[in-house]
């Protein structure tokens, strides 16, 4: 199991029980809004604590507040798409996508190279010195997925890919992310019930909590 | 309505109108060379710039904490923040006078271990200055803090983008222009310091003798100067307004 977690989560009205463990490979985490499916990828991501319980990343302990243990997010195998994306507005595309390469030790032209390649791998090399103020939904989400691929996390955290995206590039968005080597753990969050159908293991979640990975 | 409006506006502009005509425009080169005012400009940049770099070392982490909720007491320190503010400058300088005065308590320590004085010094008139201007950086730069959010912040956590070079990187950038005018404010009340400056390090020639005070000493004795020196000063003010027009605005 690449993560495992069991425990408890209360954040503002939500209250979630948390009993999975989520294989590698692509898992979707689907159900209605409100339920805490991006608690979940905040709480993975190390955005967020548990109140109780344990979280393990490929057998690490990244969180347990019984043992006082809590690894923050930068210091994490893990990489995020957020639904309002949240790329960096004074830097471009290229630096965007940089970045993570940066923080992990690249020189500036080895970064820049290899984030010219991630943003050709995605289909957005044309938009490389654009601002993100400039970019569309789906230029902008192909953007920020490069940027979670340049910090070659071992977990990749989506959350609604394809929220933001329009209709005409959602189709090709969705086979993009669907490419088995993204990432050796991807786990993509969505509402839309749509998205449960793509292959690999599927969490439903719901007001009782989220747990019982289905595997098709 | 209009008159009181009319009168308020005139009651702004006579002052500056007045100076402008009183102005020896002639003669305002060789008075702003004369010796004494060039050591009160060397005297205002050094103590000025060195208070607003103090301020924003020392005001970063505490506009930072306050925007965050990071600290517990907040709205206390918030209040204390803004005290510098609203106090008469004269009653900051005696502050300043008894708690590092050589015989307060941290004062007489300073100058037994380290033979630090601090009044009548140049470090005197820095820390008096830095006083009065710090609250004008913090309240500008954390409003701009808050606003931002932490959304970015955690978009970088997520980029393996640690706390500081996260705030280097990402959040300041993110403010650069509440940050720059945060940092011309503070400049900008500290060149202009004047009573808790005297009160504190006094007036001493090429010490602790800036363009104010400068220019307070020459009104007794050469008017001319002293307005030469206020058209300086109205200049450095008018071209830092100029400059923030659209940082202010947008803050």
């Amino acid at each position: 199991m690449s993560i495992v977690i069991h425990g408890h989560l209360r954040r503002g009205t939500l209250a979630v029980d948390l009993d999975l463990e989520i294989p590698t490979g692509l898992t979707t985490l689907t159900g209605p809004n409100g339920v805490g499916k991006t608690s979940l990828l905040r709480l993975i991501a190390g955005l967020d604590a548990l109140d109780h319980g344990t979280l393990s990343i490929n057998g690490s302990t990244v969180d347990d507040p019984a043992a006082r243990r809590f690894v923050p997010a930068h210091q994490r195998p893990i990489a995020m798409t957020f639904q309002e994306l949240r790329l960096f507005p004074h830097l471009t595309s290229l630096d965007n996508v940089a970045f993570p390469l940066r923080r992990t030790g690249h020189s500036r032209t080895d970064a820049r190279s290899q984030a010219r390649a991630l943003l050709e791998r995605v289909g957005a090399g044309d938009i490389s010195d654009h601002h993100p103020e400039r970019l569309s939904g789906g230029q902008a989400q192909r953007v920020a997925l490069a940027r979670s691929l340049a910090a070659q996390p071992d977990v990749l955290l989506l959350d609604e890919p394809l929220a933001a995206v329009d209709a005409e590039s959602r189709d090709d968005l969705r086979t993009l992310l669907t490419q088995p080597d993204l990432a050796p753990t991807v786990l993509w969050v969505s509402h839309d019930p749509n998205d449960s159908h793509l292959t690999g293991s599927r969490i439903v979640a719901s007001h009782d909590g989220i747990g019982h990975t289905q595997h098709s | 309505m209009l008159g009181a409006a009319a009168f308020a506006t005139a009651l702004l502009a006579a002052p500056l109108v007045g100076l402008l005509q009183r102005a020896p425009w002639t003669s305002i080169v060789r008075r702003l060379s004369d010796p004494a005012v060039l050591d009160a400009l060397r005297v205002s940049l050094v103590v000025s710039v060195s208070a607003t770099a103090v301020a924003t070392v020392i005001g970063l982490p505490l506009a930072w904490a306050l925007a965050r909720d990071a600290l517990p007491g907040a709205r206390l320190i918030r209040s204390a923040v803004l005290v510098p503010m609203v106090l008469p400058p004269v009653v900051a300088g005696t502050a300043l006078l008894y708690a590092l005065g050589r015989k307060s308590p941290i004062g007489s320590r300073l100058d037994h271990w380290f033979g630090i004085t601090l009044p009548f010094t140049t470090t005197g008139a820095t820390i008096a200055a830095a006083f009065v201007a710090l609250p004008f950086f913090i309240t500008t730069v954390e409003a701009a803090l808050r606003q931002l959010g932490t959304n970015l912040d955690e978009a970088a956590a997520t980029c393996r983008s640690g706390p500081l070079t996260t705030l280097w990187l990402v959040t300041l950038p993110a403010i650069r222009s509440a940050f720059i005018a945060g940092i011309t404010l503070t400049w900008a009340r500290a060149l202009g310091e004047f009573g808790a400056t005297l009160t504190f390090a006094g007036s001493v020639g090429g010490r602790t003798r800036t363009l104010p005070l400068q220019t307070f000493v020459a009104l007794e004795s050469d008017p001319e100067t002293a307005i030469a020196i206020s058209v300086l000063l109205l200049a450095i003010s008018i071209a830092m307004l100029v400059a923030l027009r659209n940082r202010i605005t947008l803050r």
